[in-house]
């Protein structure tokens, strides 16, 4: 049944939630928001190879099944280390607005 | 047929043990004041030494009632497959294995003998000290090693014990390690050793091309000895005798290193800033003679290694002269020292060369015979003068000692015996192994005779050299500092107890071989046919080397014993004559003269040929590394740090901002990169045109 997914149905999904994480991660001012739409973004990406490892690489490579793997792993430690970041920001600023933190380049 | 016994593993496992436990208590007690409980510390270190001393003594009687005969005449244990390798045509399997043949009972006999008794002797040396548990840990860990160095059944594994001992030497000699001499005298000790190491493992790998390369790759000592015995490989050992010439010069290399042997001798002196009890068990009587365990363990392939390999000189006869001038060297230096442990130590040097020559001469079971006894005289004299400088509070120097025969008078008693054994006067333990070395010399072939005389010249230097260390400790006029006048006490019996036995040892143990009083009915041949299964057939072939029209008349063994009684005899009158007042030559502290010439000797040949040219070349190193190295590392961080600059000025300080332009520039370069023709150029240009014109709005906003 899944074998009849089209491999260009998957990868405009993909695009779409990019572009929707994209478009949160530009727009929105709120730091967690920001987060957010990043990790949007990554989905959208592991999504991507996980449609390719169907119809592009051949059924037998696990390649695209292994990155998102490898990309979960590396979102989480990256949403750690990013949530540590902006508590001790906002902490600090007691804003959670990504713009009022440009002062911090110098 | 192997005759396997289960318990092998234990012997060397049991000191193994006792260090872990040891280290345990020591690391847990390292913050209280005292240290861990001595009591319990003590029980631990005395007793596993112990026990393994009854395995060995078991496994003994059991070898005793095995009937086979030469190489299969022994008990062995695998335990597990070590290394295993199958590549590309090459294979090679090694397993951990424990051999206990005939040789190897007979030093583990007096290695777990004796080291119980110097465990023992070191509960009271070092009670009062802090580190107690430290040292004992160490000392477990060292009985272990020297354990596995004689037990192991393959060139390897008793590569790790020979590496065990040195380390353990090195930890040991440095013990004391607030003295920042004491440490440069570990630190020597270990780096000489290490070139001993270097030979040894090249050795190793030498012997193995020479065997692998005819079909015998293996490391084992069984295969090794079988395959030199077997004649129907005579032609390939001839064919390979260049190689496997430079394996035994340098595996002998190795030997020198852990036994002191010119040119690697000169840690051994330095090596007596450790403890006591670490100078006899370790630099006298144990792992100091592995280098002669490891010529008899390789006899066959030293005798069968009989082609020249340097000046018309075949191996065995660099043996024996590298020997000769040791024995020689450390005589001399003896008779010039002025603190009573560094005397020792020359005589260990002296008599470690002693048996080397016996080596050198193929006669390996000789050479095991005054491993056997030197280890009890030699453990004796250094116990003894242990319990003198435990006496004295830490006097050293034979300069402030004297008068101690009537102060302390079992010390005394049980140092003259070690005294009457070491200078050969008849009846001592010395008397038999060294005269049997002295014949031996003499009856050689080639220039072994002369050799012969030059030993029985040393004979007479260590009677001398002995006999001054007995006049300025004991029988001479006391001289002792004003600190220690009145307060000279006799040792805690855990000290006297093994100086005892061991005392009594070095008087009698010689009868186990001496065909001289086999016509009276006490002398035997037992250590010779107890160690025939092993060195037999590398002496029968040695023999037949050497003697080709079968053995000269064979003068009266008396001869050789009343040389060697004479020898003793003049070197106590002479002796006598110089030191009976307690004269030294010397009031300065430190050597002068002719003493400090001849004994750093070897230290400043050292010095100029090898620690300043390393010096100088470290000092070239060092301004490569300041001027060329570091600049380059200086001038790459600049170029980071001028890069980097640069590109902070570009940098959006908005989050936002640098997340657009960061997005639209992969729009403009996945574009440029996938798309082609016109698109791409729109497409980029559009990405181009959206970040300009987003930059526009930041800087306006």
């Amino acid at each position: 049944m899944i074998n009849h997914i089209d491999l260009s149905a998957v990868q405009a999904v993909a695009a779409v939630l990019f572009c929707l994480g994209l478009a949160v991660a530009l727009t929105r001012r709120n730091v967690f928001l920001l987060l957010m739409g990043i990790e949007l973004m990554l989905n959208a990406v592991n999504l991507s190879f996980i449609g390719f490892s169907r119809g592009f690489a051949g059924a037998e490579s696990l390649f695209g099944q292994m990155t998102p793997i490898f990309i979960i792993a590396i979102a989480a430690s990256e949403a750690c280390v990013g949530l540590a970041m902006v508590i001790c920001i906002v902490r600090g600023r007691e804003s959670l607005d990504s713009d009022a933190f440009a002062d911090m380049k110098e | 047929m192997k005759v396997s016994f289960e318990l092998l593993w234990l012997i060397p496992f049991l000191p193994l043990l006792g260090a872990i436990i040891n280290g345990a208590l020591s690391l847990g007690g390292a913050r209280s004041a005292y240290g861990a409980s001595r009591g319990f510390v003590s029980l631990i270190a005395v007793l596993m030494p112990a026990l393994a001393f009854v395995i060995t003594v078991i496994a003994a009687f059991t070898l005793s009632g095995v009937a086979t005969a030469g190489l299969n005449n022994a008990l062995t244990q695998t335990l597990w497959e070590w290394i295993a390798v199958d590549v590309a045509g090459f294979k090679f399997v090694l397993s951990a294995g424990l051999l206990f043949d005939k040789l190897t009972s007979m030093m583990l006999l007096f290695v777990t003998g004796i080291g119980t008794l110097i465990h023992l002797y070191s509960v009271g040396y070092m009670w009062e000290d802090r580190g107690f548990a430290r040292f004992m840990a160490y000392l477990n860990l060292f009985m272990f090693s020297m354990i596995i160095l004689v037990i192991g059944d393959s060139l390897p594994l008793t590569f790790l014990g020979w590496e065990g001992v040195g380390m353990c030497s090195y930890l040991l000699i440095g013990f004391w390690h607030h003295n920042n001499e004491y440490n440069d005298a570990a630190r020597k000790a270990f780096i000489v050793n290490r070139i001993g190491d270097l030979g040894f493992l090249l050795g190793a790998f030498a012997l193995f091309l020479v065997m692998n390369s005819n079909g015998m790759g293996s490391m084992n000592y069984r295969d090794i000895a079988s395959w030199f015995q077997n004649p129907a490989n005579a032609t390939a050992i001839t064919g390979a005798s260049g190689l496997l010439g430079a394996a035994c010069v340098l595996i002998f290399l190795g030997c020198t290193g852990k036994s002191a042997q010119i040119p690697l001798v000169t840690w051994l002196p330095d090596a007596m800033a450790g403890p006591t009890p670490v100078s006899a068990l370790i630099h006298a009587a144990t792992m100091v003679t592995s280098g002669v365990y490891l010529l008899a363990r390789l006899s066959d392939v030293f005798v069968a290694a009989s082609a020249p390999v340097f000046f018309g000189l075949d191996p065995l006869d660099i043996v024996l002269i590298v020997g000769c001038l040791t024995a020689a060297w450390g005589a001399i230096a003896g008779l010039v020292q002025l603190d009573i442990k560094k005397a020792l130590a020359y005589s260990t040097v002296s008599q470690l060369g002693f048996m080397f020559m016996a080596c050198g001469v193929g006669a390996f079971d000789v050479a095991l015979f005054h491993v056997f006894t030197h280890a009890f005289f030699k453990a004796t004299l250094f116990l003894a003068a242990g319990s003198v400088i435990h006496g004295l509070h830490h006097e050293q120097d034979m300069r402030r000692m004297g008068g101690l025969a009537k102060l302390m008078p079992i010390t005394y008693a049980w140092f003259w015996c070690g005294w009457f054994a070491i200078i050969g006067l008849p009846g001592g333990s010395g008397f038999f192994s060294k005269d049997l070395i002295l014949e031996r010399l003499f009856l050689g072939g080639g220039f072994a005779p002369f050799i012969g005389a030059v030993a029985l010249t040393v004979a007479l230097l260590t009677a001398i050299y002995m006999t001054r260390v007995m006049y300025l400790t004991f029988w001479s006029p006391a001289r002792h500092s004003d600190e220690v006048k009145g307060k000279v006490h006799e040792s805690p019996a855990t000290m006297l107890i093994p100086i005892t036995i061991l005392g009594f040892g070095s008087l009698v143990v010689g009868v186990l071989w001496s065909p001289l009083l086999e016509q009276y009915g006490i002398g035997t041949h037992a250590f010779e046919s107890y160690l025939k299964p092993v060195l037999g057939s590398a002496q029968d072939a040695y023999a037949k080397l050497a003697h080709p029209g079968g053995h000269a008349a064979h003068p009266s063994a008396w001869l050789f014993a009343g040389a060697g009684i004479a020898a003793a005899v003049a070197g106590l009158l002479i002796a006598r004559w110089f030191w009976s007042r307690g004269h030294v030559n010397s009031t300065e502290k430190d050597l002068v003269g002719f003493a400090a010439w001849w004994t750093w000797g070897f230290d400043r040949v050292y010095f100029a040929m090898i620690i300043l040219p390393t010096k100088v070349v470290a000092w070239i190193m060092a301004w490569i590394v300041d001027a060329l190295v570091a600049g380059a590392v200086g001038l790459t961080a600049e170029v980071a740090r001028f890069l980097g600059d640069g590109y902070t000025s570009v940098q959006r300080p908005r989050l936002r901002s640098s997340l657009a332009l960061s997005a639209a520039g992969a729009v403009g370069l996945v574009s440029l990169l996938l798309l082609s023709g016109t698109l791409a150029w729109v497409v980029g240009l559009a990405a181009v045109g959206v970040a300009v014109v987003f930059l526009l709005l930041e800087f306006l906003l």
